[in-house]
């Protein structure tokens, strides 16, 4: 071998050295030399050298998350950093569909990464149900009366506000009803609390069985009770009182080894034009409830 | 019905046939070599007896009525996007068509970037630095614009054959 080509080849294997030891060696210059077989050596490494220093380079931006860095895929490794390119881009638009609530998401073919991420989705979805239920539970402690399930004072009363702008607005129409046990205190101190409790409860349920889904009924006082009827006039809110009224007269409460019979008293009233708010139509409920229990109880009284 | 002469696509779903009642015994399914052989030879007699650019036509609006009527016989045609991408990663699952992952959408601008990992047409393809999906860019311009009602069309930007191990489209809403 000639003194010359030992010392090209001495270049090469030193540029080849550099590299290996994470050094960027120049390109070697390959000008003027003959066309050989070390030229042709040569001109490999200087490629090779090029894809080499485009991949360390576009690793290196995927490593601090420049996914738009333009990888030239001329080595395998290239091949398998663009694969690495779109799936972190597949992963990031992952990532912001599950931030939008789409915890169908899954990711494949990442091996622990995958069973990882997945059984965190499915525990954000989990914890999301959770909360949900617990929202629920919450809204339904806050809205409801314990002892009977029906709606609570506060709840019925926002309904009806919403109910009354909406029959305004639209010139729809509603009724109330406005209901009292009767001689519930006797009931209550004649048998105890917990036959007092279960007569509230059966003349809830029976209350339910007449009326209509889009009926509200509240539990307003210890034994009053509200009903708003939405899209019901004067008649067909006489209908609903009077077969409540009759319901319960001919109710039968089994208490341990007794049966307990009871009424109730009940005023009913309609939305009117001159109405200047919904406390006119409660008011003029109770007027009607008032005169129902003067009159007699066990009776039905319009207003 | 497969040969009248036509000058606009007349492709129905039931040209396909009751395969089950046809092929009781070999059922279904076919070989990946056999359908790249089917395009292939066929790219390859059109270009032969026209040119590069008709054979890509042909290709991009046969792959259009193939997306328009996937879309309408195996999708539910939810105007939702991300249950629309959900049925459509399954769709493509279920019939070995490839993985379809999504980049990035921007449905305001109604932008999208696609990927297609283990393609159908072209994954294990030789390099030939050319992109070769040209069914697949009208397939997936078809599915588009079948979902949206509005006409889009589909780029494709890296192939398997030009180095990628994914195939990269670019779907746009045409006149957007």
């Amino acid at each position: 071998m000639e003194h010359e080509d030992i010392e090209r080849l001495d270049k090469i294997s030193g540029h080849l050295h550099a590299l290996l030891h994470n050094e960027q060696p120049a390109l070697l210059d390959l000008t003027g030399q003959q066309e050989d077989e070390i030229r042709q050596v040569g001109e490999f490494v200087n490629t090779f050298t090029e894809a080499l220093s485009s991949l360390t380079k576009a690793a290196h931006h995927l490593s601090i998350g420049d996914m738009d860095v333009a990888i030239v895929a001329k080595l395998p490794a290239g091949h398998h950093l663009k694969n690495l390119q779109a799936t972190l881009r597949h992963l990031t638009w992952q990532t912001g569909q599950i931030a939008k609530g789409d915890f169908s998401q899954r990711v494949e073919f990442l091996g622990d990464f995958s069973h990882s991420f997945n059984w965190m989705v499915e525990q954000l979805e989990a914890y999301r149900q959770r909360i949900l239920g617990q929202n629920r539970e919450l809204e339904r402690l806050a809205t409801t009366d314990p002892l009977t399930g029906v709606y609570n004072r506060r709840y019925l009363m926002d309904f009806a506000t919403k109910e009354f702008l909406r029959s305004q607005r639209y010139s729809h129409v509603f009724s109330a009803i406005q209901m009292d046990i009767d001689y519930f205190k006797k009931i209550n101190d004649a048998h105890g609390h917990a036959v007092g409790d279960e007569v509230i409860k059966a003349f809830t349920g029976t209350c339910q069985e007449v009326l209509r889904e889009s009926d509200v009924l509240g539990r307003v006082g210890g034994e009053e009770f509200s009903i708003i009827l939405p899209e019901t006039g004067r008649e067909g809110a006489l209908i609903v009182a009077e077969r409540i009224r009759q319901a319960i007269a001919d109710l039968k409460v089994g208490a341990e080894d007794r049966i307990i019979r009871f009424t109730v008293s009940i005023g009913v009233t309609h939305l009117r034009q001159e109405d200047a708010g919904l406390e006119a139509v409660l008011r003029r409920a109770d007027e009607a409830l008032y005169l129902a229990k003067n009159g007699g109880r066990n009776k039905v009284v319009t207003a | 019905m497969f040969k009248e002469e036509r000058k606009s696509p007349q492709f129905d779903w039931s040209h396909l046939g009751d395969i089950e009642w046809g092929r009781p015994n070999l059922g279904p399914q076919t070989a990946v070599a056999v359908y790249r052989l089917m395009q292939f030879t066929l790219r390859d007699a059109i270009i032969s007896h026209t040119d590069v650019a008709t054979a890509n036509r042909i290709f991009y609006d046969a792959g259009l009525s193939a997306g328009k009527a996937i879309h309408e016989h195996l999708l539910r045609n939810t105007h939702d996007f991300d249950r629309f991408i959900a049925e459509l990663q399954e769709t493509l699952r279920t019939f070995a068509i490839g993985i379809l992952r999504v980049e990035s959408s921007d449905l305001l601008k109604h932008r999208f970037v696609l990927t297609v990992a283990e393609d159908l047409d072209c994954s294990g393809l030789p390099m030939s630095d050319e992109l070769a999906c040209t069914f697949d860019e009208g397939f997936i311009a078809g599915l588009f614009s079948a979902h949206f009602g509005k006409q889009f069309t589909a780029r494709e930007t890296d192939c398997w054959c030009t180095g990628d191990r994914v195939c990269r489209f670019e779907v746009v809403l045409v006149d957007a």
